[in-house]
C-alpha cells in the first residue's frame, strides 16, 4: 500500500493560507453556489427558482403579507412561550429538589418528552378550533417539556453544598429555591433554547394543518399557487429567525456561566482606555 | 455557649445510631476541637448544632437558649468551601448578611471588611474560579464571620488545602478568633491541628460516637509566634490523644 | 423545648438526613403505582360523562385498541406504514451523514466550504419545508421518506463530524508513522474513536425521525398512524385517536430505550 503524505494540519503551510483562511471558503463557496444556482433556477421556477427572484418576491409581499404573519407567528410563539416558561421552570425546580414529586412524576414526563407532541395537535384542534388558543396550546405543549426536564436535570446537578449553605444561613424556602435556579442556568438556558425551537415548529405545524395564518399559512398557500420564489423566501426567513433564536440565548448562556470572562474584558476595555 | 447533652442520632433504625448520648460544652470564648477517627459522627453532630440535621434525641444549647434550626447566633465553615460560583468573592461573603435582610450598601462594606480581615482586600471582585483553594476558603470564613455570630462551627475547613495552605490558615483563623473572642467548636481528624488551635480538646469515640475524653490544653493562645512543638505538654497531648484514637481506630477495624 | 420536639418544623426540603421511606424500593414503586392509579381514575371519572366527541375514558379506549388490533385489523397497515419510513428514513439519514461528517471532520477545508449550509439547514424547522416537498414529491411515500431524512441527517452528520474532528492526533500520528492509508486511518483510528459521538448523533436523529414520520404523515395524504389520528380526528372519534396515540407513544419510548440500550453495548467507554 502506497503510503499517503500525512494530512495537513489547521495551522497549514503559507502558501494555504490565503487558501485556508476559512471566511474565505466559506464566502467562496457561497458566492459559487447561489451563482449555480441562479444560472440554473431561472429556468425551473416551479421546482427550485432562483436566488434573484426569491429576493424580489421576498420583498414585493414582505409589508403587505409576510411581516403580519411574523407578528402572528411570534404573538402566538411568545404566549405560549411564556406559559411554558410558567409552568416549566417551578416545576422542573419542585421536581429536582422533591425526592417524592420526582418518583410520582418522572416517569411521564420521560414518556412524553420521548413523543412526538404533534401527535395532540389534532386533538387540540377539535377542543380549541383554529384559533389562537389552539396555537398557543400548541407551542405550550412542545416547548414546556424540553424546559421542565432540562431544569429538572440541571436543579439535580447543583451541588448540594450549596444548598446547605443557603439552609445554614437560615434561608427562606424561596432563597433555596433561588440558590437551585442560579446554580442550573445552563440547563435552563438550553431547555429555552430547546424549548423556543420546537415551540416555532409546532405552531408552523398549526399554521399549515388549520390554515390559520401566520408563517406556516403563507408558505403552504404560495405553495399551493407554485409562486416558489415566495416560498423559499419565507422559508430562508423562518430559519433566519430561528438563528437569531438560538443566538441570542447563547449568548445569554454564555454571560451567565462564565461572567468572569465579561468581567475581564470590561476591566481590559476600562485599562486600555486609561492608558490612551 | 454551647452545651449538648444527650445528643443522639440514627439514621436508619435497624443499624446502630451514629450517635448516642453524646455531650459536649464550649465555654464562651473558648476554642473546642471536636477529635476524632473518620465516621466516628463529629461531622454529624456539628451538622446538628447548625440546624442542618434532626437529632433523634437529646438537646443543644446555644447561649442559653434551646437551638433547634439554623439561626444567627451560630455560622458555619464548610470543608468544601461552598461558595457560589456565579458570585464574586464580595457577593459570597455578603450572602449571611443579604439573607438577615441588610441592605445591600451596607452588607457590602460590611463583607468587604471581613474580606480585608482574612487577607483577600484586593481581591474582592474575583470569582471562586479564579481564586484558589486557600483563598477560596478565606472567602468562606469572611462570610461566616460577617454575620458576626456568637458560635463559629468549623467542618474540618482546612483538610481539602495543601499543607502550607493549611497552616497559614491555621494561624490567621487562630489570631482572628483570639482578637475577636468567639467561641468555636472545630472538627478535626489531625491531632496536630486540634493541640496547636485548641483550649480543649474533646476526643471522640466510635460506634456509637461519643465523647471518650475532654483534655485541655494550657499552652498560651495563640500559638503562632512561639515554637509550640516544643513545649513537653505538646509531646504529652500527642501521646495521649494518639493512645485513644489507635483504641478506637481499633474497635472500628475489629468490627470490619 | 428540646430539640426533638421542634424536630418536626424544620424546613420541609428534602435532606440527607438518612434514609426515608421514597428511598426504599417499596417506596418508589408505591409512589409510583399510586400516580398512575391516581392519574387513571381521574381521567376515567372526568371522562365518562364527557361528550366522546371531546375526549374518550381509558376503558373505551382499550376497547378501540382491541378492536383496530384484532377485530377490524385497521391499525395494521398503517403501523407498517410508519414503521418503514422510520427506519428507511433513517437508514438513508445515516449512509448519507456518517461518511459526510467523516469527510467533513477529517478535512477542515471541507468543513469550512460545507458549514454555512449545514449550519443554516439544521437550524431551519424543518416543517416549514413540507408545502415545497409535496409541491414536488408529492403526497405519497417518497415525500414522507425524503421528509424523514432532511429532518436526521443533520444530527448524523454533525455529530459525526464533531466527533471525527476530535479525534487526537496522538492516534492518528500512530497510524500516519506507520504508513497507513486515509482508508486505514478511517477504519482503525477514526471510527472506534468517534463512536461514541455517532452512536449519540443516531440517538438523537432517532428521536427526531419519529416526530418527522408524524408529521409528514398528518400534512400529507393521511397514511401511517399519524394518517390515522387526522382521519379519526375528523370524524370526532377520539377514542380511536387516542390508539394511535398511543400506539405512537410506545414506539417513541421503545426506541429510546432501544437507542440507549445500543448506546451502552456498542460504547461501553463513553460520555452520554
Amino acid at each position: 500500500m502506497t503510503p499517503v503524505a500525512p494530512k495537513q494540519r489547521a495551522g497549514g503551510i503559507r502558501r494555504r493560507t490565503v487558501f485556508g483562511n476559512k471566511w474565505f471558503l466559506r464566502i467562496a463557496s457561497l458566492v459559487v453556489v447561489f451563482s449555480v444556482w441562479e444560472w440554473f433556477g431561472r429556468d425551473l421556477p416551479y421546482t427550485i427558482s432562483d436566488p434573484i427572484s426569491i429576493v424580489i418576491a421576498g420583498s414585493q409581499r414582505f409589508v403587505a403579507q409576510i411581516l403580519p404573519a411574523i407578528g402572528q407567528t411570534l404573538e402566538g410563539l411568545g404566549v405560549g412561550f411564556g406559559l411554558a416558561l410558567l409552568i416549566g421552570i417551578p416545576l422542573g425546580l419542585l421536581m429536582s429538589i422533591s425526592r417524592v414529586v420526582e418518583l410520582a412524576l418522572s416517569p411521564y414526563i420521560s414518556a412524553i418528552y420521548a413523543t412526538p407532541r404533534v401527535v395532540l395537535i389534532p386533538l387540540l384542534v377539535i377542543w380549541l378550533g383554529a384559533s389562537f388558543q389552539m396555537r398557543v396550546g400548541t407551542v405550550l405543549i412542545s416547548a414546556v417539556f424540553p424546559i421542565l426536564l432540562n431544569v429538572y436535570l440541571g436543579g439535580k446537578e447543583v451541588d448540594r453544598g450549596l444548598i446547605d449553605v443557603g439552609r445554614a444561613f437560615a434561608a427562606s424556602t424561596p432563597r433555596i429555591y433561588l440558590i437551585v435556579l442560579r446554580g442550573s442556568l445552563p440547563y435552563v438556558f438550553t431547555g429555552v433554547r430547546l424549548g423556543l425551537i420546537r415551540g416555532l415548529m409546532g405552531i408552523i405545524i398549526a399554521e399549515i394543518l388549520t390554515a390559520s395564518g401566520g408563517l406556516g399559512f403563507e408558505i403552504s398557500s404560495y405553495a399551493k399557487y407554485f409562486h416558489i420564489d415566495a416560498v423559499f423566501a419565507v422559508v430562508i426567513l423562518v430559519g433566519a429567525i430561528s438563528m437569531a433564536f438560538t443566538a441570542v440565548i447563547t449568548l445569554m448562556t454564555q454571560r451567565t456561566t462564565t461572567p468572569w470572562v465579561y468581567a475581564e474584558r470590561r476591566a481590559n476595555k476600562q485599562m486600555k482606555a486609561v492608558s490612551r | 455557649m454551647l452545651t449538648i447533652t444527650g445528643l443522639s442520632k440514627s439514621f436508619e433504625p435497624s443499624k446502630p445510631p451514629i450517635l448516642d448520648n453524646f455531650n459536649l460544652e464550649v465555654g464562651q470564648g473558648e476554642f473546642v476541637s471536636l477529635l476524632g477517627p473518620s465516621g466516628c459522627g463529629k461531622t454529624t453532630a456539628l451538622r446538628i448544632v447548625t440546624g442542618l440535621l434532626n437529632a433523634s434525641g437529646g438537646e443543644v444549647w446555644v447561649d442559653g437558649k434551646p437551638s433547634v434550626g439554623p439561626s444567627r447566633d451560630k455560622a458555619i465553615v464548610f470543608q468544601g468551601f461552598n461558595l457560589f460560583p456565579w458570585r464574586t468573592a464580595l457577593e459570597n461573603a455578603a450572602y449571611g448578611l443579604e439573607v438577615q435582610g441588610v441592605n445591600k450598601a451596607t452588607r457590602l462594606a460590611k463583607a468587604k471588611d471581613y474580606l480585608e480581615l482574612v487577607g483577600l482586600g484586593d481581591r474582592t471582585g474575583h470569582y471562586p474560579s479564579q481564586l484558589s483553594g486557600g483563598q477560596q476558603q478565606r472567602v468562606g470564613l469572611a462570610r461566616a464571620l460577617a454575620i458576626e455570630p456568637k458560635l463559629l462551627l468549623m467542618d474540618e475547613p482546612f483538610g481539602a488545602l495543601d499543607a502550607l495552605t493549611r497552616e497559614t490558615l491555621q494561624g490567621l483563623l487562630m489570631e482572628i478568633v483570639t482578637k475577636k473572642g468567639l467561641s468555636v467548636l472545630f472538627v478535626t481528624h489531625s491531632i496536630d491541628e486540634a493541640i496547636y488551635l485548641s483550649d480543649r480538646i474533646a476526643v471522640m469515640g466510635v460506634g456509637p460516637g461519643r465523647m471518650i475524653a475532654d483534655l485541655p490544653v494550657t499552652m498560651r493562645r495563640p500559638r503562632n509566634d512561639y515554637n509550640w512543638r516544643a513545649e513537653p505538654e505538646y509531646a504529652a497531648l500527642r501521646e495521649h490523644a494518639w493512645e485513644l484514637l489507635e483504641s478506637q481506630l481499633k474497635l472500628v477495624s475489629d468490627d470490619a | 423545648m428540646t430539640t426533638t420536639e421542634r424536630a418536626g418544623k424544620q424546613p420541609s426540603l428534602a435532606v440527607a438526613s438518612g434514609r426515608k421511606f421514597v428511598d426504599t424500593t417499596k417506596g418508589r414503586w408505591t409512589i409510583r403505582i399510586v400516580t398512575l392509579v391516581v392519574l387513571l381514575t381521574v381521567w376515567q371519572v372526568g371522562t365518562q360523562n364527557l361528550n366522546r366527541a371531546v375526549a374518550a375514558p381509558p376503558t373505551e379506549i382499550l376497547v378501540a385498541f382491541w378492536q383496530q388490533l384484532f377485530v377490524t385489523g385497521s391499525i395494521w397497515l398503517p403501523l407498517v406504514q410508519s414503521l418503514g419510513v422510520l427506519f428507511g428514513g433513517l437508514a438513508i439519514a445515516l449512509v448519507i451523514g456518517i461518511p459526510i461528517g467523516v469527510a467533513m471532520g477529517r478535512s477542515k477545508t471541507l468543513s469550512y466550504l460545507l458549514d454555512p449550509y449545514v449550519t443554516f439547514l439544521y437550524a431551519l424547522p424543518h416543517v416549514a419545508l413540507v408545502p415545497l416537498m409535496i409541491i414536488l414529491l408529492g403526497f405519497d411515500w417518497p415525500f414522507r421518506l425524503t421528509y424523514v431524512v432532511f429532518a436526521s441527517v443533520w444530527l448524523v452528520l454533525i455529530n459525526t463530524m464533531v466527533g471525527v474532528s476530535t479525534v487526537d492526533t496522538a492516534y492518528t500520528d500512530v497510524s500516519i508513522a506507520y504508513t497507513a492509508s486515509e482508508r486505514q486511518i478511517i477504519r482503525h483510528v477514526i471510527f472506534p474513536a468517534a463512536a461514541p459521538y455517532i452512536v449519540a448523533g443516531g440517538r438523537q436523529a432517532f428521536s427526531v425521525a419519529v416526530a418527522a414520520v408524524v408529521i409528514s404523515e398528518i400534512l400529507s395524504n393521511l397514511a401511517g398512524l399519524g394518517g390515522q389520528i387526522q382521519l379519526f380526528a375528523v370524524q370526532y372519534l377520539t377514542a380511536n385517536m387516542f390508539v394511535s396515540i398511543v400506539l405512537i407513544m410506545l414506539i417513541a419510548v421503545a426506541t429510546q430505550a432501544t437507542t440507549a440500550w445500543l448506546q451502552r453495548k456498542l460504547t461501553p467507554w463513553q460520555l452520554s
